[in-house]
């Protein structure tokens, strides 16, 4: 550990040093080209290593900026130009009516979003926030596993409704999902130069390439999805990994499709992207995060392309009104949306968003974590805004085989804090504990619903509810919400008297 | 229209029936007349000590009641002056009109030592008492009416039964009997205003154990009958997927009311119409039935129902 601390200080210390100095680093004219087109340059790329360093809660210099409906491209030139840098309207970046910003000369976000909100053409602005995975790795164990389903009697529940359709769509917003096997030249730092490595990809072999479907990545480059954290590899192995196949593992909708959308960055996107560009250092570790402009757009995505339900398996402590817009938005195209509690529960607690929105949004469920004995997961985030609890895990109860086990990148093969040379084509079972494990059973449970014929996400939700087995104090409460889901209850719906 | 609204017409329905059941044998009785079948037949003044008139072949009198053998007509009167009634024997006369034979009122009416040879000589019916073995078979309509048609595709259905009836000579009656319903259907969820239908089959079953009295008028040609009861009803409800152990078995309290009419056929048997107002608070718990805000389990039923035995 002491190790690793001295890489991330040492790191961090030289990416600070860099970024005040104003000055790129001495290798940036060696490039490697990416195999795609970048959506991450490598000043953005930069970005969130400084936010990772200064521990930042936003992207340095990125504000997303709604302006009042009617407002002029020459008005906005005028609200704009209350920024010392004066950017113009037409540097923009649009989605879904959201205007993103970036200031390469304020990196202060919140200073941006403070003077443009006070602009009369501006209905809000505010920064883009970085927001973060809501798992917490732990040793992998052979032991029992999935116990998870057990405790939710998944196996009758596939009796009523064997895993879903192929035509339910089941989005997940996350680092994304592997969808090629190939072999890319990436550049990244050997601890003494920057050299061209093959990395090779693979998609999840315990989840069927045909059950992907319009992946999208909204962060890292114009080519295939590809997941360099494992984080969203797990979150889609829970709601869709394949049954039946001689493979351990199973996921509760096991035969919906999933649209792997890749919306948040991982150390390793930073550090490739970086590398290609010359930068001659690890980033420091724990680099990355999910800008809440890319999370909206994927929802927006979604919402657009056919998919009953959508898992954001992340968060943060700051509001996000352009997030909640997209809520909002896919709800009304008949989505469902489970959003990630947080799993600040010991780190003071915070309000965290968007899960925080889900209390004010029919058809959108927080999802707190229980674990194996059905107590809350010590690290689960409270609050009067829960509103349902599924397992996600939990060490303290139960050691190793208390985690949420499921297929996803061999994490051997890339820890930021060990590996040098990564590689993304081995997958192992592996136990992960977080909200962000709890709220694909949710998901994975809506697409059963949806597959049986209830199509209203807030139906989707009410059922839910109302099926939900109490836990904690009676009635809806801030640990549990209305208590732990029942999808087998939920599948069998009401007869006459019960 | 909501469920209470729903409940209210099926109250207002079920007392227009009764109230047309009960009506039925008055109207019937408003209509007969006789026809005298031989020359000379002494019509009697009440008291049977005064002749009032004599009648011929062909005379055609209203009729205002039957008293043991005797039809008790209005004896017409001439112009300016008020109608009589008066007494004709029932074996000189013959019914006409179409309507049934009004009913037996009451004994012979001649007054306890009159010395009127007519009188003594009619024998005045008695009121047997009897044990009838009482089938049944109907269609009910559920105050759940919301509930029972989600799952059901129908508010109500039919409905059958069975029992014992005893009828005593005092004209009161007592009925045990067991009834059944049995509705197949599909699972539901109810959110808001649409139903989400499940494709999981869903059974329920209904079966109340009665006990009903009440008093009932005797004629030769109908007996009519009010009453009141109460008794268990059972409720089974079971679904494709569920385990016995998950099924749902609920017992509950059931009050009736009952009004009907019976017609003899023949010496052993009779059959007719019963109308029948159940109401079974709290009887449904959860459910469809409670995604509508509906409890009572009750409902409005009409029943052909036959007696056999005497």
């Amino acid at each position: 550990m002491t190790k690793r601390l001295a890489r991330a200080g040492v790191a961090g210390a030289a990416l600070i040093l860099m970024l005040s100095s104003g000055t790129r680093p001495a290798a940036q004219q060696q490039r490697t080209p990416l195999a795609y087109p970048p959506l991450l340059s490598a000043s953005r790329a930069l970005a969130f290593a400084q936010a990772a360093a200064e521990q930042l809660p936003y992207v340095p210099g990125e504000v997303l900026i709604k302006f009042r409906d009617g407002v002029t491209v020459v008005e906005q030139d005028r609200a704009l130009s209350a920024l010392r840098s004066r950017p113009p309207a037409g540097g923009l970046q649009w989605n879904g009516g959201i205007a993103l910003l970036r200031d390469a000369s304020e990196s202060n976000a919140e200073l941006l979003a403070e003077r443009l909100t006070v602009q009369p053409e501006v209905e809000y602005a505010e920064p883009n926030y970085l927001y973060k995975l809501h798992a917490t790795p732990n040793d992998p164990s052979f032991a029992t596993r999935q116990w998870n389903f057990t405790t939710l009697d998944m196996e009758k529940a596939w009796d009523i409704n064997p895993g879903a359709r192929q035509d339910i769509v089941v989005a997940v917003v996350d680092t994304g999902l592997t969808t090629v096997n190939a072999t890319y030249t990436m550049a990244t730092w050997s601890g003494t130069a920057n050299v061209n490595i093959q990395v090779p990809f693979r998609t999840n072999p315990d989840l069927s390439p045909s059950k992907l479907t319009r992946p999208y990545d909204f962060v890292f480059w114009e080519g295939p999805v590809l997941d360099m954290d494992g984080h969203g590899t797990h979150v889609a192995s829970t709601v869709g990994q394949d049954a039946n196949n001689q493979l351990s593992g199973v996921g509760i909708a096991y035969q919906a499709s999933i649209m792997p959308l890749k919306a948040c960055l991982g150390y390793w996107d930073i550090q490739f992207t970086l590398s290609a560009e010359g930068y001659d250092d690890f980033v420091p570790p724990g680099t990355g995060g999910c800008p809440t402009g890319a999370i909206a757009e994927a929802i927006r995505y979604a919402a657009d392309n056919g998919a009953k339900v959508i898992n954001i398996s992340l968060g943060g402590p700051n509001p996000s009104t352009t997030l909640r817009l997209a809520l909002e938005y896919a709800v009304a195209r008949g989505a469902f949306i489970a959003v990630a509690m947080g799993n600040e529960y010991d780190e003071g607690n915070p309000v965290e968003y968007p899960a925080a929105y889900a209390a004010d949004i029919r058809g959108v469920m927080s999802v707190g974590a229980v674990g194996r004995s059905l107590k809350r997961a010590e690290y689960s985030s409270t609050g009067s805004h829960t509103e349902i609890a599924a397992p996600g895990g939990d060490s303290s109860d139960g050691g190793s085989s208390g985690l949420v086990w499921q297929a996803t990148l061999d994490p051997d093969d890339n820890d930021e804090y060990t590996v040098i040379f990564p590689r993304f084509d081995r997958y192992a079972e592996r136990g992960l504990q977080g909200t962000s494990m709890a709220s694909p059973h949710v998901a994975g449970t809506a697409a059963l619903l949806v597959s049986q014929g209830i199509t209203n996400p807030a139906a989707v939700e009410a059922l839910i509810s109302r099926t939900a087995r109490d836990l904690g104090a009676p009635g809806r409460d801030e640990e549990y919400g209305f208590g732990l889901i029942q999808p087998r209850t939920a599948l069998l719906g009401l007869g006459v008297a019960r | 229209m909501n469920g209470a609204a729903r409940t209210a017409v099926l109250r207002r329905s079920a007392a227009i029936v009764l109230l047309a059941v009960l009506a039925f044998p008055l109207s019937a009785r408003a209509q007969s007349q006789v026809r005298v079948i031989s020359d000379g037949v002494t019509i009697w003044k009440p008291g049977f000590t005064v002749i009032a008139t004599t009648a011929k072949t062909g005379d055609v009198f209203e009729v205002v009641a039957l008293r043991g053998n005797w039809y008790e007509i209005i004896v017409p009167s001439p112009p300016g002056q008020p109608d009589s009634t008066g007494f004709i024997a029932a074996t000189r006369v013959e019914p006409i009109g179409g309507g049934p034979p009004p009913p037996r009122t009451g004994g012979n009416p001649a007054r306890t030592g009159q010395a009127s040879q007519a009188p003594r000589t009619a024998p005045a019916p008695a009121n047997r008492s009897s044990t009838r073995l009482a089938v049944q078979g109907g269609y009910g309509w559920f105050m759940a009416d919301q509930g029972f048609e989600a799952v059901n595709g129908s508010s109500g259905g039919p409905w059958f039964g069975g029992g014992l009836r005893y009828d005593s000579t005092r004209n009161f009656f007592v009925e045990g009997s067991l009834e059944y319903y049995r509705g197949t259907g599909e699972r539901v969820f109810v959110f808001e205003d649409t139903i989400y239908r499940l494709g999981i089959e869903n059974k329920v079953s209904i079966l109340p154990l009665m006990l009903t009295g009440g008093f009932s008028l005797r004629s030769k040609s109908a007996t009519t009958y009010v009453g009141g009861g109460a008794g268990a009803y059972f409720l089974r409800e079971s679904a494709e997927f569920t385990e016995e152990s998950e099924d749902l078995k609920e017992t509950s309290l059931g009050y009736r009311a009952v009004a009907g009419v019976l017609f003899p056929l023949g010496a052993a048997a009779a059959g007719g119409v019963e109308v029948q107002y159940n109401t079974v608070p709290n009887g449904l718990e959860g459910g469809a039935a409670a995604a509508f805000d509906e409890s009572n389990l009750g409902g409005f039923n009409i029943v052909v129902k036959f007696l056999f035995g005497r």
